[in-house]
C-alpha cells in the first residue's frame, strides 16, 4: 500500500499545475490561523483554491494549526462552519478544532499536528482509537522515529525546514520597539537568528499569530522510505515548503513519486544533502539531564 | 462558594513542608520518573509517602506531575508508578500524555486527572475535550489574558487552574524543542537549557540587524499579585506558583506573600499591593510582569538586557528550635553573615521583624563572629518568639 503526499499550496498554482502536481493532499493554510509562514489567503480565497484542487483530482486540505484562544474561538468555529465542507483533510493543532468537527459528524481526514507530542507507539495508538492520524513529533533519532512510523497510523514530516518554537509573542516587533530604532521588521518575512557561540543561522519569522523559529537546516529525513517496513506503514509523508525553493520541493515531490513505485532513491536523496538539507534529529539521541534514562 | 486554592512547588520533601507550613493548601511534586524537572530532587515513593502523610495532617493535598512527554521507554514501569502513589495518598496528577490518561483511569482510578499546561489550553472548547476524557481540571496556557480566563471559566465545567507566579516560557508550552536542537536536552523530558534566554544576532539575510546589543528572547517572570481578586472571582479553581526547581527561600516568601492576598481576599481586607511586591523581590531573582494578563505581550513583559538587583534579600539560616525562656534560637546557615549584621526574621505566623545580631555561637558554646559554613548549627538570641521552620535574611 503507498502513502499519501501532503504538501503546502505554497503558491498561486495554476489549474494545470495542480493536476500534474506529484501530491495527493494540498495544504491550503488560511490567513490567521494557520502557522505556516506563507499564510495569506482569506476565507473567500481558501474557498476557491479549495474548489480548484478538488476539481484538478487532488484533496484539498485545510491548514488550521494555530492554537486558539479563548477570544477566538467562536470566530474559529463559525469560520470553519463555512468553509470545512470544501475541504478532504485538516491539519490542526488544537485539539478544539477535533472536538468541534467530530461532534458534528464531519467526514474528513484528521491530521493532528502536534510537533511534539507523538513521541511514543503508545500516544500514536491513542490518536488511531479516534481515527485521527497524528504527525510523528520532529525531534526524534531514526531509530524512535522508525518505530513509531512502522506502527502505522502516522503522517511523517519528512522534508522542510522544522519549527522548533512558536510564541504568541511578536519578538520581533518588541525588540524593533526595544531598539527604539528605525529599522522596521517585516510581518512573514524570513530573518535569522544566530547564537552568539553558534554558527548556526536559525530562520525567524513574525506572523499574524506570533514567532516562529526553525532549525537552521533543511531536515531530509526521505532516506527512511528506502526502507519497505516503513514506506508500508506511513499513511501521509508531508513535505514542509516554508523558505523552501521550487527546485528543492519539486525534486522531494520525485523522490517521494519514485518511493511509492518502488523506485530508487538514493541518487535523489544524495543530490539533496548535497544540497545541503541535514538528517538533523535523525543522528542525535536527546537526552535528561539526571534521574531519567539516557543521562 | 469553595475556596481558591493556593498551589506551591515542591523540589524534594523538605520544600514540600516550608510549602505547606507557609500557606499553601496543595503543593505538586515531581517523582523519579515523568517529570519536567529531571534537574530538581525529585521524590522517591517513601518521600511521596512522607509527604502525603504531612499534607493530610495539614489538611493540604498532593499532586504528582507526569508532565514529560514521554517516549516508548518512559512507559516502562508506570502502571506499577500509578498505583504505587495512589496508594500513597496522593490526591491527583499533572499529565501531558493521552495514554497516561487512559492507564490511570484503569489501574489508578482514585487519582484525579489534571491537564497540564503543556497541553496549550486556551479556550473552552479544548477543555470540552478533556472533560469527555474524564479529566477533573485543566492548567491553562500562560498566554491568555484575565479576561480570556474569565469567560473560559464561564463555558466550562472543569476546574481551572491558572500560573499567577514564577518563570515563563516564551514559547507556547510543549511546542519548543529549542533545546533540543541547540544541546541535545529534551525539552519536554525535563531537561530544557532554556535556549530562549542565551545571547543571538539578528539577520537581514547575510545582513546583521541592530546594534551592538544581542537579542535574548528570554521572558521576566510573571507576578499576577494584582489579578488575584479578580481570579477568585472569576472562579479559579487554583492559583499556581511555578518553581519546583526554586530554593526553600523563595518558596516560603512568594508563597506567604499570595497568602496574605488571598486571606485578605476572603476576608474583605485591602492589601498593599506595592508593599506585597517589595516582599516578593525580596525572593525574586529575576525581573517580573504581568504576562499575557493584561492582553498582548508588551515589550515590558521581556527581558532584552535588563539587569536587576534582585532579590533585595539573600536567605541566610532557618530556625530549628527556640527556647522562649532564653530567647535562643538553634539556627540552621543557609549563607554567610556576620555579626553586627542586620537580620530580617519571617515566619508563616511571623511578620517581618528586624534585629542586629549581637553575638552567636556554634553548637558547642564556642563564640563565632561569622557563620561560614552551609548548614552549620548556630545559637544566637532572637528578641521575639520564633518558631521552627522561620527563616532568617538579610539586604544583599
Amino acid at each position: 500500500m503507498s502513502f499519501k503526499v501532503i504538501i503546502d499550496y505554497y503558491k498561486n498554482f495554476s489549474f494545470e499545475q495542480i493536476s500534474l502536481l506529484d501530491a495527493d493532499y494540498i495544504v491550503v493554510h488560511l490567513k490567521g490561523y494557520s502557522c505556516f509562514a506563507g499564510a495569506k489567503y482569506d476565507i473567500e480565497t481558501v474557498k476557491n483554491i479549495a474548489d480548484m484542487i478538488r476539481l484538478a483530482g487532488k484533496k484539498p486540505t485545510l491548514g488550521f494549526d494555530a492554537i486558539i484562544e479563548e477570544y477566538q474561538i467562536d470566530e474559529s468555529l463559525r469560520i470553519l462552519d463555512n468553509i470545512i465542507e470544501k475541504f478532504d483533510g485538516i491539519i490542526y493543532s488544537d485539539l478544539a478544532i477535533y472536538k468541534y468537527l467530530k461532534d458534528r459528524n464531519q467526514n474528513i481526514v484528521y491530521i493532528y499536528d502536534s510537533k511534539t507530542y507523538i513521541a511514543s507507539k503508545y500516544e500514536n495508538n491513542y490518536w488511531r482509537k479516534k481515527n485521527i492520524i497524528p504527525i510523528i513529533a520532529n525531534e526524534l533519532n531514526e531509530s524512535e522515529l522508525s518505530d513509531i512510523a512502522q506502527n502505522g497510523n502516522v503522517a511523517l514530516e519528512a522534508f522542510g525546514y522544522h519549527r522548533i518554537m512558536y510564541s504568541k509573542r511578536k519578538l520581533l516587533n518588541m525588540y524593533q520597539d526595544y531598539l527604539n530604532d528605525s529599522y522596521q521588521f517585516a510581518t512573514n518575512k524570513m530573518y535569522y537568528a544566530k547564537e552568539e557561540l553558534r554558527n548556526e543561522m536559525c530562520p525567524i519569522v513574525e506572523t499574524e499569530i506570533g514567532t516562529m523559529i526553525y532549525t537552521p537546516y533543511i531536515y531530509n529525513a526521505l532516506e527512511l522510505l528506502d526502507n519497505e517496513c516503513i514506506k508500508s506503514s506511513i499513511d501521509f509523508v508531508k513535505v514542509s515548503t516554508d523558505f523552501l525553493d521550487e527546485e528543492m520541493i519539486m525534486l522531494a515531490l520525485n523522490i517521494l513519486k519514485n518511493a511509492n513505485h518502488g523506485k530508487s532513491i538514493s541518487y535523489d536523496i544524495q543530490k539533496l544533502y548535497e544540497l545541503g538539507t541535514s538528517r538533523g534529529f535523525l543522528d542525535r539521541q536527546s537526552f535528561l539531564v539526571k534521574g531519567g534514562k539516557n543521562a | 462558594m469553595r475556596r481558591v486554592e493556593l498551589l506551591a512547588p515542591a523540589g524534594d520533601l523538605e520544600k514540600l513542608k516550608i510549602a505547606i507550613l507557609y500557606g499553601a493548601d496543595a503543593v505538586y511534586i515531581g517523582g523519579s520518573k515523568f517529570s519536567l524537572r529531571a534537574r530538581a530532587n525529585n521524590f522517591s515513593i517513601e518521600d511521596i509517602r512522607e509527604g502525603c502523610k504531612f499534607a493530610k495532617e495539614h489538611h493540604a493535598k498532593v499532586y504528582v506531575t507526569m508532565n514529560v512527554i514521554p517516549h516508548d521507554e518512559d512507559f516502562d514501569d508506570v502502571d506499577d508508578y500509578l498505583k504505587d502513589i495512589e496508594e500513597c495518598g496522593v490526591t491527583g496528577i499533572i499529565v501531558s500524555s493521552m495514554e497516561i490518561i487512559d492507564r490511570a483511569k484503569i489501574v489508578a482510578p482514585k487519582l484525579e486527572i489534571h491537564i497540564s499546561t503543556q497541553m496549550s489550553i486556551a479556550n473552552s472548547k479544548v477543555v470540552e475535550f478533556y472533560e469527555e476524557l474524564g479529566a477533573k481540571r485543566v492548567v491553562l496556557a500562560r498566554e491568555l489574558s484575565m479576561a480570556n480566563i474569565k469567560q473560559l471559566i464561564s463555558r466550562s465545567n472543569l476546574e481551572v487552574e491558572v500560573f499567577i507566579h514564577g518563570g515563563m516560557c516564551i514559547s507556547m508550552s510543549g511546542r519548543c524543542t529549542m533545546s533540543n536542537h541547540f544541546t541535545g536536552r529534551d525539552a519536554n523530558r525535563g531537561g530544557c537549557a532554556h535556549s530562549c534566554r542565551w545571547n543571538y544576532d539578528l539577520f537581514d539575510n547575510t545582513e546583521k540587524i541592530g546594534t551592538e546589543k544581542y537579542v535574548n528572547f528570554g521572558s521576566k517572570d510573571l507576578c499576577a499579585v494584582s489579578y488575584i481578586n479578580q481570579m477568585i472571582e472569576a472562579g479559579v479553581a487554583s492559583l499556581k506558583i511555578e518553581g519546583r526547581m526554586k530554593s526553600l527561600y523563595y518558596i516560603a516568601t512568594v508563597v506567604r506573600c499570595y497568602r496574605e492576598i488571598i486571606d485578605a481576599y476572603y476576608n474583605q481586607q485591602s492589601i498593599d499591593i506595592d508593599e506585597a511586591k517589595v516582599e516578593l523581590a525580596k525572593a525574586e531573582n529575576r525581573l517580573t510582569s504581568f504576562g499575557f494578563l493584561a492582553g498582548e505581550m508588551t515589550l515590558a513583559g521581556q527581558l532584552y538586557d535588563c539587569r536587576s538587583e534582585m532579590p533585595t534579600k539573600e536567605f541566610v539560616g532557618i530556625v530549628k528550635e527556640y527556647d522562649e525562656k532564653t530567647q535562643i534560637a538553634i539556627v540552621e546557615q543557609r549563607n554567610y553573615f556576620e555579626v553586627g549584621d542586620v537580620l530580617e526574621i519571617f515566619g508563616p505566623n511571623l511578620k517581618n521583624t528586624q534585629f542586629k545580631l549581637l553575638s552567636m555561637t556554634d553548637e558547642n558554646d564556642n563564640e563565632l563572629d561569622v557563620a561560614r559554613h552551609p548548614l552549620q548549627i548556630l545559637k544566637m538570641q532572637i528578641p521575639i518568639i520564633v518558631h521552627p521552620f522561620d527563616m532568617l535574611r538579610k539586604s544583599k
